[in-house]
């Protein structure tokens, strides 16, 4: 075991100020010299005061579907104070609650009320990050994936013309498996929607390069798209389990394909892998 | 109608409430994620629009039973915030969270921000890290105190507080959880 593996699994009592004796020196002389390490303790730092700061409710589960909508429509219910709590801290079930308040039906066809303005607690949240976040890949795949499909993306769709379209959801594989999808295209969209499974292993260096890609019956590669493992992992923003591609229709004609991940120095390995049956092609 | 009759796809068509309650949960979940803060002031309408393509598609046959229902909900989901954020001139500046602090933003923000993320991480973490992540932070029990607790040797309990924020890290960094202005040790 080398040093840097070594004094890893102090870094947690070291950035919660409890690691205590001679180890504290030779880390902070570790720390001087590795990047990762120094990273993982102000992530960690960060991690702790965010618990020390969100308190108990953060630990407790997510309120009950039902308890949200009760809380929202005003009915009495037992586990008002701990709802409140817990808005404080999860914007999730904040937005469930809105989308509560708005009321209506599916059999209805209009399901909710369209109204404007943002949540109770959270609208300034929606002032700070006006601004611009985190926009990651998905973007940069919606101005990339034009070529050779029309402009349309490029140019940003009117509100009315919004369809996600059918999406080609990949399953999970266990090793071993052998999975097969069917798929049939819908010629009036210019990009098929792939939700792919997370597959890159979690020790992959942030620089490391993987390809997604399709190929046809024949073995050529229709469509491939290149990420390092950083940009993946900011796709999921840490929490997504599936990554969404997207791919020009034009790319595919009727037939059988092969969709894999792999690494690009292994293109040979892949390690997810699924067999597609494609239908529908204009 | 072609999905089973206990699926939630169907119980959701038939206007049953739970099923309602379980796919605005799913929405809710894809869209108060970082990637989609910029959203902020439309995830309610987005949820109504999403909800709105997931029920149309349910109707029209689109969507195959033998998938997962709740990867197709937050597809469409995804989807739609990506063409929403493709729409947005703001798209030219891309900062982190980590970012707003270092622009002066309020610091209630940036603890929501931060508390969001911590949150979804506690929700990915296993009932074990949760546990681990509690005693040793919220509680602040030494190691000796959760090994006897837990009824494990000091050494396991070190190795899976680690492995645990191993994981923790590795969600946070790509969401570009921690503040660049942070103190270096």
């Amino acid at each position: 075991m080398n040093e840097h593996e070594d004094l890893q699994e102090d870094l947690p009592a070291y950035a919660a100020g409890r690691l205590e004796g001679a180890v504290t020196e030779r880390l902070e002389a570790h720390l001087r010299e590795c990047e990762g390490c120094r990273e993982m303790v102000d992530t960690l730092k960060e991690f702790a005061s965010a618990l020390r700061e969100g308190g108990e409710a953060l630990f407790e589960p997510h309120p009950a579907e039902s308890a949200l909508k009760s809380y929202a429509r005003g009915e009495a219910i037992a586990e008002h104070g701990r709802i409140e709590r817990h808005l404080a801290v999860c914007a999730t079930c904040s937005l469930e609650v809105e989308a509560w308040k708005r009321g209506g039906s599916v059999a209805s066809g209009t399901v909710l009320t369209r109204v404007g303005g943002g949540l109770p607690g959270w609208g300034f949240v929606a002032l700070a990050t006006a601004a611009g976040l985190v926009v990651g890949f998905g973007i940069a795949e919606l101005r990339r994936a034009s070529p050779p499909s029309p402009p349309v993306v490029a140019q940003g769709p009117a509100p009315g013309e919004l369809q996600a379209g059918p999406l080609l959801i990949l399953p999970r594989v266990l090793r071993g498996d052998e999975a097969k999808v069917r798929y049939r295209i819908d010629p009036k969209q210019a990009l098929v929607v792939i939700v792919c499974p997370a597959s890159i292993p979690d020790q992959a260096a942030p620089e490391a390069s993987f390809r997604y890609a399709m190929r046809n019956a024949s073995g050529q590669v229709v469509w491939a798209r290149d990420m390092t493992a950083a940009a993946i992992r900011e796709h999921l923003g840490g929490v997504a389990e599936e990554v969404t591609l997207l791919a020009p229709t034009s790319s595919l004609a009727s037939g059988q394909y092969v969709f894999s991940l792999s690494s690009i120095d292994r293109p040979d390995e892949a390690l997810y892998r699924a067999d597609l049956e494609i239908a529908g092609a204009p | 109608m072609p999905y089973a009759e206990h699926s939630i796809a169907r119980r959701l068509l038939d206007n049953d409430p739970e099923a309602l309650g379980q796919v605005i949960r799913w929405i809710s979940t894809a869209l108060a994620s970082p990637r989609f803060w910029l959203l902020r002031s439309e995830w309610p309408d987005l949820v109504q629009e999403i909800l709105t393509r997931v029920i149309q598609s349910l109707r029209s046959g689109r969507f195959d039973d033998s998938r997962d229902f709740r990867v197709y909900v937050q597809g469409i989901a995804r989807f739609a915030c990506l063409q929403a954020l493709g729409t947005r001139k703001e798209l030219v500046t891309c900062v982190t969270p980590g970012e707003l602090q270092e622009r002066g933003s309020p610091d209630p923000v940036k603890r929501l921000i931060r508390l969001q993320l911590v949150r979804r991480v506690l929700d990915l973490a296993s009932e074990d890290c949760r546990e681990i992540f509690r005693l040793y932070y919220f509680d602040e029990r030494s190691y000796e105190e959760i090994s006897a607790g837990m009824g494990l040797p000091v050494g396991t309990v070190k190795s899976r507080l680690f492995r645990c924020l191993e994981g923790a890290h590795q969600a946070l960094a790509a969401s570009g959880f921690r503040n660049r202005n942070a103190p270096r040790p």
